[in-house]
């Protein structure tokens, strides 16, 4: 897989990732109380990502990330996004 | 290892295509979508009947198992006495959709014919799509990947043949701000969209945006911003009145995002922005949020809501 070279192939690969995962995260009929329609969505309109496997694969330090989903939030694409060490 | 947790928006889907064309668009991947305006009112009106009989058309068609092609006939077009470099000339424009007629010379399709004719083998189907010379001058034959692009075509063209102005069912209350319960139903695509502020509301044309008094002293710094606007703002010129809400390392854009400008609104509205600097406009034209590509449909979804959280129930 090709390497994302500019700043907008960055946030395109981590936007992807999202929609990757979006697509395949559990999701369960949903209609909607005010009027936007129904489809089928998460419950929680959640998904969860593992920030290495993200990192190397669009090729980004951390930092960047963390910049590219604040970027995401800002501009509407994410409602808020954590990140979370995961303890074994 | 760590994991991210993201909180989607409900409408992520929508989002996320008007975004990612955004990005596509501005690294020329992707062409940017045809720009409806440039027509002439004669020409507007050509495109408005043929996407209205191909939409109309797609919506109860099934297409062609075998090729994903639908057959147009050619009579429906006519009816709407629009011609066939009418429909390949319009449709030809819409990305996700490529008029297949002029690409099959009569000699290749004559060798398909041939080689697919093995009587009671070959379904009627695939027969049927191999266009013989008669079936090209009856049938629009149509290819379709996507039919986006086709009915994004369809409102803005509805909405540049016959704007209409919004309107406001419901009456308005006696001090001016709309009940939750009283919905706007716009019949057409506001021609502008313009902030206005009233004691301490903040308002895009009739939707409610956001009450600072709310949001602690973020006002000051609205004011300042709304008083200047049209000119650069930056953190080190502006009076201590106006920073008193944004004390510390808090950003322009956190600022801003807290007084209701997110997603469209805030591409509408702050053009440039960041941690230490902005530029807010007033007023913005639909015409410019076209130009400018952003979703004015999702804008307008963004204020709906906005406009019920906020007002009184």
């Amino acid at each position: 897989m090709n390497q994302p070279r500019t700043a907008e192939d960055k946030i395109l690969c981590v936007l992807e990732s999202i929609k990757a995962q979006y697509d395949i995260s559990p999701k369960s009929e949903y209609s909607t109380s005010y009027g936007m329609g129904y489809g089928y969505r998460h419950p929680a309109g959640e998904v969860k990502l593992n920030v290495q496997k993200e990192l190397g694969q669009c090729g980004l330090d951390f930092n960047e990330y963390e910049k590219i989903l604040a970027r995401l939030k800002e501009d509407g694409l994410l409602e808020d996004f954590k990140i979370l060490p995961d303890f074994v | 290892m760590s994991t991210c947790t993201i909180q989607l928006p409900q409408d992520f889907n929508k989002r996320y295509k008007a975004y990612r064309d955004e990005l596509l668009i501005k690294q020329g991947v992707k062409e940017p979508p045809f720009n409806w305006t440039r027509l002439s009112p004669d020409n507007l009106d050509i495109a408005r009947r043929v996407i209205k009989v191909t939409t109309n058309f797609l919506e109860l068609a099934e297409p062609n198992v075998f090729l994903g092609q639908y057959k147009i006939p050619l009579k429906k077009f006519e009816d709407e006495k629009v011609y066939y470099d009418d429909v390949a000339g319009i449709l030809g424009r819409i990305e996700g959709l490529k008029v297949k007629n002029d690409d099959l010379s009569y000699q290749r399709i004559e060798q398909l014919r041939n080689r697919v004719v093995v009587p009671g083998i070959v379904h009627d189907d695939f027969l049927d799509f191999f266009p013989s010379e008669k079936s090209l001058d009856e049938y629009v034959f149509v290819w379709v990947s996507s039919s986006e692009e086709l009915y994004e075509a369809r409102s803005t063209i509805e909405s540049l043949v016959s704007p209409k102005v919004l309107h406001i069912e419901t009456s308005v209350a006696t001090d001016g701000v709309l009940p939750a319960s009283a919905p706007l139903f716009e019949e057409g695509m506001p021609q502008s969209f313009v902030i206005t502020t009233k004691d301490r509301e903040i308002w895009v044309n009739d939707f409610l945006l956001s009450k600072p008094h709310a949001v602690g002293a973020n006002k000051g710094f609205f004011d300042y911003i709304y008083e200047n606007a049209g000119s650069r703002i930056e953190r080190g010129l502006m009076p201590d009145y106006a920073k008193e809400g944004i004390k510390g390392d808090k950003g322009f854009t956190k600022v801003i995002n807290e007084l209701g400008f997110k997603g469209e609104i805030l591409k509408a509205f702050c053009p440039e922005r960041s941690k230490t600097k902005i530029l807010l406009r007033k007023e913005i034209s639909a015409e410019q949020l076209k130009r400018e590509r952003i979703n004015i449909e999702l804008l307008l979804q963004e204020l709906r809501t906005a406009h019920v959280k906020n007002s009184p129930t």
